[in-house]
């Protein structure tokens, strides 16, 4: 009886490891899938040694080397599982080899040892059992720790390995200790069984059932179990993807990924979802940091679906390695199919470095809960669409309401800001009205018409600066934009403001560099005089302003700064907008309340920008950058200077550099002196056509040279004229300058002045000379030739008449008495021509030979000394007399 | 003058709306008016000295000035934080901003009359007038 249950213990384990072994070899021969092969080398020993024992068991007689084979195979399991635990996870190679050194070692002299064994030889039992103990306890170790990083059915399955490696473990040490015990015992007593050994037997049997049953669980669960561990699984993934707190349909897709990464225990997912051209990308991605793919290739995928079980990636197509391949090489890859309802077909692509204990059944169906996250996702595209469609609602709506309210207050600011001109109008008008009349006038204090008058430019300067508010509000501004100097026009403001800075006695520091912007002029103007005249207005009696120009890369930089009150920084944004009046409560009238608002669009409207940096009682600074102009020679600058060239007399390095700008620009060619010993040096050695002169320099003041200058015959109808800081143009007109500029210096006025007197040079002038007398012609020809002038010389009036409407002279030198066309006759005809209207003439009348020539020599003598003299048609106008004398007098004026 | 003469006290930052109110009051027909003194304060606190230093019969005051709102004077007065001991003066808010909101403004801080600029000079004055009578 006691027989019979030992036997049937056994037999159990047997037929259950003799099932696992069948179902392993049957799943390996079809998949051919390594990790099933390693599955059925560890059930092999075990079915074996069931197998071996069942034989002993049914007293079927069983030959030494059947014993043998059947130990040597039962010793090498540790050395299987630890290859096993190595497919499902990193095992350090000098593991596997130990392991592999330590059965050889330990299970060699009991293999060949002597059969049946002896006493003596119980070592050899215990060496092997230690053996095999101790890879078998690095084994469970191994798939323990795996266990421990994976949740649910797997760590189940992989503790449950764990133990049963363990329990082998035990059943082979107390096998061994059987063997060990039996051996004394049998060699006194052959025919008697050791009293003990049938318990020992009977607990190896129960121990190897167990092994059984655990490794059925663990590596081949039937069907049922593994349905319960993937329903568990399953709800898992579902709650957690429910539980997981997502705003969008990216975050559900990327929770997805990170539940099967963790739930499938895969190195990588990647979840992916077809585009609109139906190709497959990548939606999500869990695992280590790579490259994500844009898109991966179709064919290479299906190739994957048709495969149904991982591939190595580096065979799974070129995409994939390409996209993959680099950080995830040694991977294997799954590619599932994930159906999303309610009619696209996306992915997940996992990936592995070792294998999972999921089967492909059980991945599938987490695939397949990847249709649920798609619904989720759905769902949560829906909901954030809407959720940003509110936002954008009402933060329009938010948007319009503050347009409407500021509109509103605009329009009570405006209100506001026109009576109070008005009430100024109204009332002093109303006043004048109450006023005795004196017949049809009245007599009114004078200041109340000033204040009229005054009310009444604040209101147009109020209208003018709304009109340009709307047109910028409006896009409607037009901006003529030209390549502007910025600098020059700066400092032409300036002058046009000195009155007011004067009247504050402000100083005014400029450091004014060449730069060009591209701007409309009026407009620029209109933004730099805002800040001006807010710098202004803003700085007490006696502050300094500082204005400044300089390039600023590609954009231009004008900054206004004064030392007044300053603006308290939480005002700073709001002195660009309307009607804000802020700072000082001591304030004068501080204009429209539209000026920077003006100023700041004009300025966006250039495409630049206006920012102001200030502190209360130290200033503020006002700068604008706008976009710079390539700066071209302008042909009609240029042609103003014709190369002229100008001596620039300037001690002042900054203001001399300044001037030979501005100069230059204008087509000059400039030389500078320093002082006005070497102005007079330079002047001496080589005549320029203009100078320019300061009167404050070291040596000898500008009025003395002015003087030397006029004192030298060769000089002194050089046009000269003074650029200076000291206010005395009547002293320096006396002296002979032809204009006088005080600093800051009008750089048009100066230019101006300067091209009047370069032009007023004639090249060299033509002079028609119209006598039938070929002596006197020929003397009249020879005397203006003398002196320079071009000359073309005809013999009658009809000729001559010809000739002039043929082209320009600035002389007409003619016999009153030619025989053919008299010379009345031609200048009758000469008034009738606009182009000759204007010439000169000088007529020459020969009532006697002799006074004729006399006159015509005399003529020729005076033109030849004028032109002598070097340029000055002042002294050649007297002499043309007869007509254009108001031209002549105006050059004369002085 | 003499010390019987009405004073009033003009609020207003802007010396050509002064000069126009002074010159208005003197050529009044009506002699109350043109007699009355007519004291200038270009400030909140200005105003509130004046009022402290002497009485005043009529306040023309200005809504937007330099160092704050008119009306805050105006409450100040009926609360009698401004010129406390003094005869309370009649405050008339004299201003451009014109709107509802302004005018409600203007009586909810307890000012007894209103006038929007620009005004006549005649409405100035029977303004002035009919405040003064009340006296």
């Amino acid at each position: 009886m006691r027989d019979g249950l030992g036997s049937l213990v056994p037999l159990a384990a047997e037929c259950m490891f003799a099932v696992l072994f069948v179902r392993a070899v049957v799943g390996y021969l079809r998949r051919r899938d390594p990790l099933q092969r390693d599955v059925t080398l560890v059930f092999l020993p075990c079915t074996l040694w069931f197998a071996f024992i069942t034989l002993v068991v049914t007293e079927v007689p069983t030959p030494t080397s059947v014993t043998v084979i059947t130990q040597t195979v039962l010793f090498a399991q540790p050395y299987l599982t630890v290859r096993l635990a190595a497919r499902l996870r990193a095992v350090p190679r000098w593991i596997n080899w130990s392991s592999l050194a330590v059965y050889v070692g330990t299970a060699t002299p009991l293999l060949f040892g002597p059969h049946p064994m002896r006493p003596e030889g119980w070592w050899r039992w215990a060496l092997a059992a230690a053996g095999f103990i101790l890879v078998e306890v690095v084994a469970a170790r191994l798939l323990l720790s795996k266990a421990q990083t994976r949740t649910g059915a797997n760590r189940a399955r992989l503790t449950t390995a764990a133990a049963t490696t363990l329990l082998f473990g035990l059943m082979v040490a107390l096998l061994a200790a059987g063997s060990i015990s039996r051996l004394p015992w049998e060699a006194m007593n052959p025919q008697e069984p050791h009293p003990l050994a049938d318990n020992f037997i009977a607990a190896y049997r129960v121990l190897g059932l167990m092994c059984s049953i655990g490794y059925l669980i663990a590596f081949a669960p039937p069907r049922w179990l593994r349905r319960l561990f993937s329903a568990s699984t399953a709800q898992s993934v579902s709650e957690r993807m429910l539980r997981a707190q997502v705003e969008s349909a990216e975050e559900v897709w990327q929770t997805y990924a990170d539940i099967m990464r963790v739930q499938t225990g895969a190195d990588a997912v990647a979840v992916l979802m077809p585009r609109k051209d139906g190709l497959l990308a990548p939606i999500a991605y869990a695992g280590p940091r790579i490259r994500t793919p844009e898109e991966l290739g179709f064919d290479d995928l299906t190739q994957l679906i048709r495969a149904g079980q991982p591939a190595r990636l580096r065979e799974g197509g070129d995409a994939l390695v390409e996209h993959y391949g680099d950080d995830l090489g040694d991977d294997f890859v799954t590619l599932l199919s994930m159906p999303v309802p309610p009619d696209s077909e996306g992915a997940v692509l996992l990936f592995n470095r070792h294998r999972s204990l999921f089967s492909d059944d059980d991945l599938r169906l987490f695939a397949l809960l990847g249709g649920q996250a798609g619904i989720l996702a759905e769902r949560m595209s829906v909901v954030t669409a809407q959720r940003r469609l509110a936002t954008e609602l009402s933060s329009s709506v938010e948007a319009l309401t503050r347009a409407s309210q500021a509109k509103s207050a605009f329009l009570a600011n405006m209100s506001h800001e026109l009576r109070t001109p008005l009430n100024a109008i109204i009332g002093f008008s109303d006043l004048m009205r109450q006023e005795e009349p004196d017949g049809d006038r009245r007599l009114v204090p004078a200041d109340w018409v000033e204040h009229i008058h005054t009310s009444g430019r604040h209101l147009l300067g109020l209208i003018n600066d709304i009109l340009d508010l709307a047109k910028v509000e409006a896009g409607r501004l037009e901006l003529r934009l030209a390549p502007l100097r910025i600098d020059t026009a700066v400092q032409e403001l300036l002058t046009g403001l000195s009155p007011l800075l004067i009247t504050k006695s402000l100083t005014v520091v400029t450091e004014l560099s060449p730069a060009t912007a591209s701007a409309d002029r009026v407009r620029f103007r209109q933004i730099v005089e805002n800040l001006l005249s807010n710098a202004i207005k803003f700085t007490p009696e006696g502050g300094q302003l500082t204005v400044s120009t300089v390039r600023d890369g590609e954009n231009v930089l004008v900054t206004v700064a004064d030392d007044g009150v300053g603006i308290a920084v939480e005002d700073q944004e709001r002195v660009f907008e309307e009607f804000q009046q802020v700072g000082d409560p001591d304030r004068q009238r501080a204009g429209t309340g539209l000026g920077l608002a003006l100023t700041k669009r004009l300025v966006e409207a250039h495409g630049g920008e206006i920012w102001v940096r200030s502190e209360l009682g130290y200033g503020s600074a006002f700068s604008v950058r706008l976009p710079g102009a390539v700066v071209v020679q302008s042909l009609t600058s240029t042609s103003a200077g014709q190369g002229a060239r100008v001596l620039l007399v300037e001690d002042d390095p900054q203001s001399a550099e300044l001037l030979q700008t501005q100069l230059e620009h204008a087509g000059y060619q400039v030389d500078v002196a320093g002082t006005g010993e070497a102005g007079l040096t330079a002047a001496g050695a080589r005549p320029p056509d203009a100078i320019v002169l300061d009167v404050a320099l070291p040596g000898i003041d500008g009025f003395e040279v002015i003087r030397q200058l006029k004192a030298d015959r060769r000089l002194a109808d050089i046009p000269v004229f003074f650029a200076t800081i000291i206010d005395e143009r009547q002293a320096g007109l006396a002296l002979g300058a032809r204009d006088y500029f005080v600093k800051p210096v009008d750089q048009a006025a100066l230019l101006g002045a300067l091209a009047r007197s370069v032009a007023a040079r004639p090249a060299a002038p033509r002079v028609l000379v119209v006598d039938h007398d070929d002596t006197i012609r020929q003397a009249i020809e020879d005397g203006l030739r003398a002196g320079g002038a071009d000359v073309v010389a005809v013999a009658d009036g009809h000729d001559g008449l010809a000739m002039s409407r043929e082209s320009q002279f600035d002389l007409i030198v003619c016999d009153m008495q030619s025989p053919a066309v008299d010379g009345f006759s031609m200048l009758a005809a000469m008034e009738q021509e606009p182009s000759t209207r204007r010439t000169p003439v000088l007529g020459l009348a020969s009532t006697a030979g002799e006074a004729s020539l006399v006159a015509t020599a005399m003529a020729g003598g005076i033109v030849a000394d004028a032109m002598a003299g070097g340029a000055g048609s002042e002294k050649l106008a007297p002499l043309l007399g007869v007509r254009g004398a108001e031209d002549v007098d105006e050059k004369e004026s002085p | 003058m003499t010390a019987d003469n009405p004073r009033i006290l003009l609020v207003e930052d802007e010396e050509l709306n002064r000069t126009l109110v002074k010159a208005v009051l003197a050529r009044a027909a009506i002699a109350a008016v043109r007699d009355a003194e007519v004291l200038d304060a270009s400030s909140l606190g200005a105003a509130r000295t004046q009022l402290s230093s002497q009485d005043v019969d009529l306040v023309l005051l200005d809504m937007n000035l330099p160092d704050g709102n008119g009306l805050s004077l105006a409450s100040e007065l009926a609360a009698g934080k401004v010129g406390a001991g003094r005869r309370k003066p009649s405050v008339v808010a004299v201003t451009a901003s014109v709107l509802p909101q302004d005018r409600a403004a203007a009586i909810e801080a307890g000012c007894d009359g209103f006038l929007d600029k620009p005004y006549a000079a005649a409405d100035l004055v029977a303004v002035v007038a009919e405040h003064l009578s009340k006296r």
